[in-house]
Order: C-alpha cells, then structure tokens, then sequence
C-alpha cells in the first residue's frame, strides 16, 4: 500500500502542472480562441529554469526564501492529502492543521519576499494578500472542524473518506463546506471573480504583484508551486462527494478526473464571471467562514 | 538546593558589589554582568537536576535546617520556571552587557546592573518560594526591581508615566493576592502553602472565591486582557534588556502561580473554571493581536503581541482545566501541557524580538515602523533572528510555536469530538480564536519584521549604525535556534512537560497517544529545513547566471524610497475593517487651495480597556474620595476634635 501511495504521490506531483494548462484551455474555448497547449507550463517550466535571474539591487536572501519555501509547503502538502480511502502518505490525529500551517508559512515567507523588493506595488499586493488569507483561513478551518464531527475523525483521510451513511446524513453540512470551500479555493488560488492571475495592470493585482520581481528559475518554482496548490487544495474539495468503493487505483483516477472536472468548472467560472470589486472580497470571505460555521453548528444537532 | 542558595547569593551580592564600585564602570559592568551570568548559570543547573531526576528539593542545607523554616520548595513545576528564567537571565543580561557598554553615566548604569540582579533573584524566589509571607516578600522585590528598571531613563515624561501605570497596575493585583492570602492563611493558621490543600479540602475557604482572587491578581502580572494596560506602557519604555526579561520570564510567573494554585486543589476544578480562563485567553489573544498590528511603535507591538500569546496559553490552560473536571486525562495533558510548551517558547521567541528592537532603536534611533526599513543589510545577525523569529512567534512551522499551538488545538479538538456539547462549544471558541488570530499574527509579524528589516529605509533623515558588538548580535541568533530546536525535540521535550502536569495534578498521566503526532511534527519540520537547505545548494551551481538591477518600478524615473508601502499602509485593510474596536483617532489636513502648502495626516490607537474601564473607573474613584477633602479642614482644632472623637469610638468599641 505504501508503494501505490509514493507512486500516487509521484502522479501527482507530474501532473500537476495539467491543471492550470485545462484552465486556460477552458477559457480559450469559452472565447472561442484556439489556446495554448494543455502541456504550456511544462514548457515554461524547462525554459525559465534554463534562464539568467535578474535580482533587484535591494533584495536581500529573503527574496529567494520566498519562492524556495513555497514549493517546499506544497510538495510536503501534497504528502497530506488522500488520493484513496486508504489515506494519505502523511496521516496523524489532527495533521490537517500542520497543513494549514505550512501553507500559512509559504504565505508569510512570500509576504516577506515581497516586502524585500521596497516596491510600493508589492507592498500593497502582499499586504491585500495577508488581510484576504485571514478570512479565508477560518472557512477552510472550519469546514476541516464540521468534517471532522460528522466522521468523528481527527485526521484529513477520516474526515475526506466520510462511511457513505455518514455522508448521507451530513449532507446538508457537506453542501454547506462544499460552498464555503469553492470560495476559498478560488481565493486561496487567485482566480476570478477574486483575483486575476492574467491582469497586467500592477494596480488591480493582489497575488500576481507580490512576485513579479521573481524571475527565472526562482519564477519557475512559484509556477511550479502554484500548479501544486491548485491540486493540494483541490482534492479536499472533490473529496466532499463520496468516492466509489473500487479499487486504490481507480479511486486515484476517479480523484483525477474529479480534479479535472473542477479545473473546467474554474475556467469556466473564470470565462462568465467579472471580477469583485476589492471591497466586496472580504465580504464573500466572511460569508464563506460563516457558512463554514453554519456547518459546524448543524453536527451539534445530535443525530 | 544549596546551588540555589548559592545562585541567589551570587545575585545580590554581585548585584551589591556593582552598586558599590560605581566610579569604575569596567569593575561595576564585570560584577554586575559576571554575577547575573554565574547566578542564572546556578539556577539552571538546579532548575535541570530537578526536572529530569523528578526528585523534589525542599529541605535546607547545613545550619539552616535547624531553623525549621519551611521556606523554600523546588518541584518540577518550580524546576521548569526555574530553567526559563535562567536560560533567558542569561542571554539577555550577555546583551544587556553590551546595550549599556557606552554608557556614561555611571551611577545609573550601576544602579541598573544591581536592579537587573534583584530582578533575576526575585524572580527566583517567587517561583521556589514554599511560603506566603516570603511569596510576597519575592513578589515585590520583583515588582519594586522591574519598576526601576523600567525607570531607567525617567527624564522622559513618557517613561515616567509609563512607570506610574506598571507600579499601580501591579499593586491593584497585589491586593488581591493579599486577600487571597489572608483568607486562605486564616483559615489554615498557617502561611504554609502546604496547609492549603487542607483548607481547600475541608472546605473552610470556597475553592471558588480563592481562584477568582488568584485570577485578578496573577493575571494582572501575566497581562490577561483587560488586564493588561500596563504592558504597551511600560516595554517601550523601558530599556530592551528589561523589556526581553519582563516580556520573557516576569509575566510568566502569573501562570506559574495559577500552576502553583492548581497543584494545592484537593480536587478537580468545578467546568466554570476552565470556561472562564477560555473567555479570558480568546479575548485577550484576539484583542492582543488586534491592537498589536495596528501599532506604529514596534515595541508597543511587541508588547500587545506578549497579550496575544498570554491568551493563547491561558487557551491552553483552560483547555486543560476542562479536560480535568471532565476526566479527560488526553485534553488535559494536551491543554495543560500545550500551554506550558508555548510558554516556553513565547519565552525564547519574545526575548529574542525585543532584543531583536533595542539593536534597532540602537542602529538607527528610533522604533517608528513607518521610518524605518531595509535595516538588515546594517544588521544582517539581529535581523536573521528578527524575521525568523516572526515566523515563529506567529506560530509557523518549522519553528518550536507550531508544535504548542499543535498541542493546544489538538486538546481543543478532542473536546470538540465528544459528543457533550460542555466540552464541544468551548473547544470551537478555542479552535475559532486561534485560527482567527494565527491569521492576523501573520499580518502584525510581516508588518514588524519585514518592514523594519527588508526594503529601503523609509525616512530619509536616518541613518542606520552597522551593528559590531557581538554581545548585541549573538545572543538572538542563539534564541532563535533554541526555537527551531523546540520544534525538532517536541518529543523529547513533551514528556518532560507532562510529568510536570502530573506532578501539579498529582497522579501518573499518559501521554501516548500524543506523541505519534508530535513525532511526526518533528519529522517533517526536520524535512523543511532539509528541503529548504538542498533548494539552495542547487542553486549555487549557477551563481555566475545572475545579474542585479533595480526593482520593478513600472517604468518610473525617480522611484523613492519613501514610495514605499509603510507600517500603517500595509495594515490599513484590517485597521479599517476592525475600526469600530479599535476606535483609531485620526487627524487629516488635505493640502488645500490653488497653490497647496503641505497637508499633514495623524493617526493614533489607543487602548479601549484603557480609556472604557480604568480611566472612568479612577476618574470615580477621584470624585468619591474627592469628598473626603471636606474634612480636611487646615485648623488644628479641627483636628484635635477628630483624634479625640475617634479615641471616643474606640473607647466604646473596647468596652
């Protein structure tokens, strides 16, 4: 078992760089362009790694923790999610809040990353970043906290392979993370309607400004991490709805194709949708943490 | 125990010896410094013997056996505090050495090498004390020292008021420990901390009244929010040594006496007591967190965020005191515990922060975050500890915080899986507060240490020292790994911790099902550091495929230095978001007319519990014992008539 994990593990950390390519399929097709080709970031990847950095005179050995400490969050993170029932790599009583904490260290290391630049741009892209991250932390933990109740687990493969009877019962708590989390994961990914990974004005960007002083293969790693975060925080998400009771292998591709599926359903979502006003982020972001919370409240009625 | 002895004696008299030879600063420095060194060295020493033997010390040596004085008492939970108090004594009186070295004025400078001493025996002290009168006779020595301390440039009216709020803050809770020990003490005909428990057990004193005594009157010490107002006043003020010492190890003997508290109770604790101390610790880590990233004066920050973590461990001990009264032996050890490791973390991490802010106000003359900037390239040693240890005190990984606030979420997580709702809806407050506060810490310890230290220097009027002396540098690169330590020798370090529970609780406990969790902890915490150090290694193969430039400015000409996003720029979203708490008083003249002269904009926050509870509470206090002046009449007469009336009541009294 611990073999199909690693070679699971290996998987995903190889295909992972598909799931922005399907994206940004989905959204030329919604706009009737041809787009690039799905395998463009495996490209990107081999050519920015080849390429001469070009630092800032003011950065200092910050800038390139940063990026480093963001691809490190994501590959240990990966280690933590379940692609079957049989679990994760990485599985202890409560291990879901080191993984929360890991991706709030990548935060604060490319908060820091960005700060070390001196550009205003950045200052004011990092500093959107860690007020939006505070809002968006409680909903994820807080569906973490509902799932948790309803399988009566502490750890993230219990609480991701609810019993389907426990499933059918919760249902409505279910529902409810599943939207609280949807926000969130769009957030947490900088898409549309929150942020638009593709703006190209320094003004309206949040995540995108806090690296754009990045170049080369240290840009490559934040590609390569982002890829990566797409399928850490996504596959929590799929794994709200029950996975069927086949074998390890064809859970991980039903996992896969779950993942592809909700990458179609953000470029989609990215093709209908205009972006938020920045002041109404917060608000859907509390929305989210409060429906999140909604959901925790609904497991106290015994059942 | 006669190391104690001795390490106490060390203190004072090398502490006295300072004081005396004041014309030779070298000597007076050398005494002063060499004692505080060896003394801290002793009580370590002590402090380590205790906790891993497990063997308590209470009888004295030698001749002083004879007096039957049962005065002092180290047992574990002693033991621990004993070895945080000497590890940070330690490295703070090294920096402190080097803070004052310049220093001209000698009286002062010797007057403070001796209360520094006094601090640290006092401090000693309270922790080993075994008897009331001499727990309080420790107590103020450590309360008169630290307000001396903090006194040290009183010139500044600032400082000065600052002083005035710690020395009345801190004797308000005094008095309730007074109370608190003359009703306990009466009933017991003994100050005997060992005849307590009886008392407590035969229900001659209500267990009730003496915790909410002990609550007001520790907490003040520890700076539970509403608690806390003289914590912002009196760390900036006060020299960074002193502020490392207090923030480090002085507030934590308010949880030490709770912990002293708990360990004389016959019997669990009734479920209000560990909801109440829940409620304390989520407003004061929340409200902490909240004032401390909307501050402008990095010390000020520092000193709420000491309000933030103070929560987070009453969190913890609250936790743990519902897991006691339920039975719960795996949320009690994980509550009680957690918060001991986060104690001794904070201990590490905040020492080292407020170090980390006298080498900056050293280098560059001022605390104001929104001047300052790019600071490491002159302090690379004190800013790799700054920022790294931001990281930890936000309770990141890879660094020791993770693993307490781990603990401390997880005895919350247990509570929340039972299926009685009295544990679950206290432990999602708990687990709700620290998530909510984790998030903002991030953005305060950004804010702290990533504009002080990274980007360019925001006022152009300053100019930043490069830092030299390694007494100022060295001390906080040894903090911060002794942070990063904690977080890889979690579990080792845990069950020490919990045989001090079980030692304050008084029975075998079991830690078992924690420690696979701790032990993966350590284990991937270990594969950060790992990981992080081969990315570099790859990248030194390419070093000469690099070139330097200016940052990204957009095509702009001229960028500035004082472009840059400021302290209170960055926080803008959440201050404003959170103004209705944080009532920030703002004043703003917009340039105006044809030709605008300049416009000037100022913003200041100040402390609700502060300005909604204390001032109004002693403005009534002013006005009832204002009345008291009618009687005060300036006429002898007068007041012959008053002595010879009261001589008349007691007179009838008597009879």
């Amino acid at each position: 078992m611990t073999v199909a994990k690693s070679v699971f593990y290996l998987l995903g950390i190889i295909l992972a760089p598909v799931i922005p390519g399907i994206i940004n399929r989905t959204k030329a097709v919604f706009s009737g362009r041809k787009g690039q080709p799905l395998l463009q970031l495996y490209f990107d990847l081999w050519k920015l790694f080849h390429k001469k950095a070009v630092y800032s005179r003011t950065t200092s050995i910050f800038f390139r923790i940063g990026p480093r400490l963001g691809l490190v969050a994501a590959l240990i993170g990966l280690a933590f999610v379940p692609w079957s029932r049989q679990g994760a790599i990485v599985s202890f009583p409560g291990d879901f809040l080191l993984l929360m904490y890991l991706f709030a260290m990548s935060r604060f290391f490319t908060i820091l990353a960005a700060l070390d630049t001196g550009s205003s741009f950045a200052g004011m892209g990092a500093s959107r970043e860690a007020f939006f991250s505070c809002l968006a932390e409680p909903a994820w933990f807080l569906g973490f906290l509902a799932l948790a109740r309803l399988g009566g687990s502490s750890t993230l493969a219990g609480m991701l392979s609810l019993p389907s009877a426990a499933w059918r019962r919760g249902l409505p708590e279910v529902l409810l993370v599943g939207i609280a989390w949807v926000i969130v994961y769009l957030v947490e990914n900088a898409r549309i309607p929150f942020d638009d990974p593709n703006t190209h004005l320094e003004l309206t960007m949040i995540h995108e400004v806090m690296v754009l002083d990045h170049s080369a293969a240290e840009w490559g790693l934040i590609q390569a991490g982002s890829a990566l975060k797409l399928m850490v925080l996504g596959i929590p998400l799929v794994r709200l709805l029950t996975i069927p009771a086949i074998s390890p292998w064809g859970q991980f591709a039903w996992t896969i194709a779950a993942l592809v599926v909700l990458a179609v359903l953000v470029g989609v979502i990215e093709s209908v949708a205009a972006r938020l006003r920045l002041l109404r982020i917060p608000q859907m972001l509390i929305a989210a943490a409060a429906i999140a919370l909604l959901a925790v409240i609904l497991t106290f009625g015994g059942k | 125990m006669t190391w104690l002895l001795v390490s106490l004696g060390i203190f004072v008299g090398g502490g006295l010896a300072a004081l005396m030879f004041w014309r030779h600063p070298r000597i007076s420095a050398g005494l002063g410094v060499g004692s505080a060194l060896a003394g801290s060295l002793a009580a370590a020493g002590t402090g380590l013997r205790v906790l891993i033997s497990g063997v308590t010390q209470s009888s004295l040596p030698g001749f002083l056996r004879k007096l039957d004085f049962p005065a002092l008492y180290i047992d574990q939970l002693a033991a621990l505090f004993l070895l945080v108090i000497a590890l940070l004594g330690f490295f703070a009186s090294i920096y402190g050495w080097g803070y004052f070295a310049h220093d001209r004025r000698r009286v002062r400078t010797a007057f403070f090498r001796f209360c520094w001493n006094l601090l640290l025996a006092g401090m000693i002290l309270v922790v080993t004390s075994a008897q009331a009168i001499l727990f309080l006779i420790a107590w103020e020595l450590m309360t008169l020292a630290s307000f001396f301390l903090v006194l040290h440039e009183g010139e500044a009216p600032a400082s000065r008021r600052a002083g005035w709020t710690y020395l009345i803050a801190t004797h308000i809770g005094t008095s309730f420990l007074l109370a608190m020990f003359v009703i306990l003490g009466g009933a017991a005909g003994s100050l005997d901390f060992r005849h307590f428990t009886a008392v407590l057990s035969r229900g001659a004193v209500s267990p009730n009244l003496v915790f909410v005594l002990a609550l007001v009157g520790f907490g003040t010490k520890a700076g539970f929010f509403p608690l806390h107002v003289w914590l912002p006043e009196a760390h900036p003020a006060a020299p960074s040594p002193v502020s490392a010492l207090m923030s480090g190890v002085m507030i934590k003997t308010g949880i030490y006496a709770l912990f002293r508290l708990f360990s004389m109770l016959p019997q669990p604790p009734p479920f209000w007591w560990g909801t109440v101390l829940i409620a304390l610790g989520g407003v004061s880590a929340l409200a902490g967190v909240i004032y401390a990233l909307a501050q402008q004066n990095l010390k000020r920050l520092l000193a709420y965020s000491s309000v933030e973590n103070m929560g987070i461990i009453a969190l913890g001990i609250g936790m743990g005191l519902l897991g006691w009264s339920r039975g719960e032996a795996l949320i009690m050890i994980a509550g009680f515990g957690g918060g001991l490791l986060h104690l001794l973390n904070h201990s590490l991490c905040k020492g080292l922060l407020f170090i980390g802010a006298g080498s900056v106000q050293h280098a560059a003359g001022t605390l104001s975050i929104d001047r300052l900037g790019g600071l490491y390239r002159f302090l690379p040693r004190t800013g790799l500890a700054f920022l790294a240890g931001s990281a930890a005190i936000s309770g990141l990984p890879p660094f020791g915080m993770f693993a307490s606030e781990f603990l401390i979420c997880f005895a919350a997580l247990k509570g929340l899986l039972q299926p009685s709702l009295g544990l679950a809806v206290p432990a999602l407050v708990l687990l709700v507060t620290i998530t909510l506060t984790g998030g903002l810490a991030v953005v305060c310890f950004t804010k702290a240490a990533g504009l002080v230290f990274l980007g360019e220097t925001r006022d152009p009027e300053l100019s930043p020292v490069k830092e030299k002396d390694r007494r100022l540098s060295v001390p906080p690169l040894i903090l911060i790994a002794g942070s990063a330590m904690l977080g890889l020798a979690a579990p080792l370090v845990f069950p020490v911790l919990g045989k001090v529970v079980a030692a304050v609780i008084g029975g075998p406990l079991s830690d078992s099902l924690l420690l696979p969790s701790l032990r993966w902890i350590a284990a991937l915490m270990a594969l950060i550091w790992l990981m992080m150090g081969l990315t570099f290694l790859i990248r030194r193969g390419g070093k000469k495929r690099e070139k330097s430039t200016v940052t990204w400015d957009c095509g702009y000409i001229r960028p500035d230095a004082r472009m840059q996003y400021t302290g209170s720029s960055f926080v803008q979203p959440v201050t404003s978001t959170l103004d209705p708490l944080l009532r920030a008083t703002h004043r703003v003249k917009l340039p105006q007319g044809f030709f605008p002269q300049a416009g000037e904009f100022f913003s200041q926050t100040g402390d609700a519990a502060r300005e909604n509870f204390y001032q109004p509470l002693f403005s009534m206090f002013a006005r009832v014992f204002g009345k008291l002046n009618a009687i005060q009449e300036g006429r002898v007469q007068v007041y012959v008539l008053y002595i010879a009336l009261a001589l008349l009541v007691l007179l009838i009294f008597a009879v």
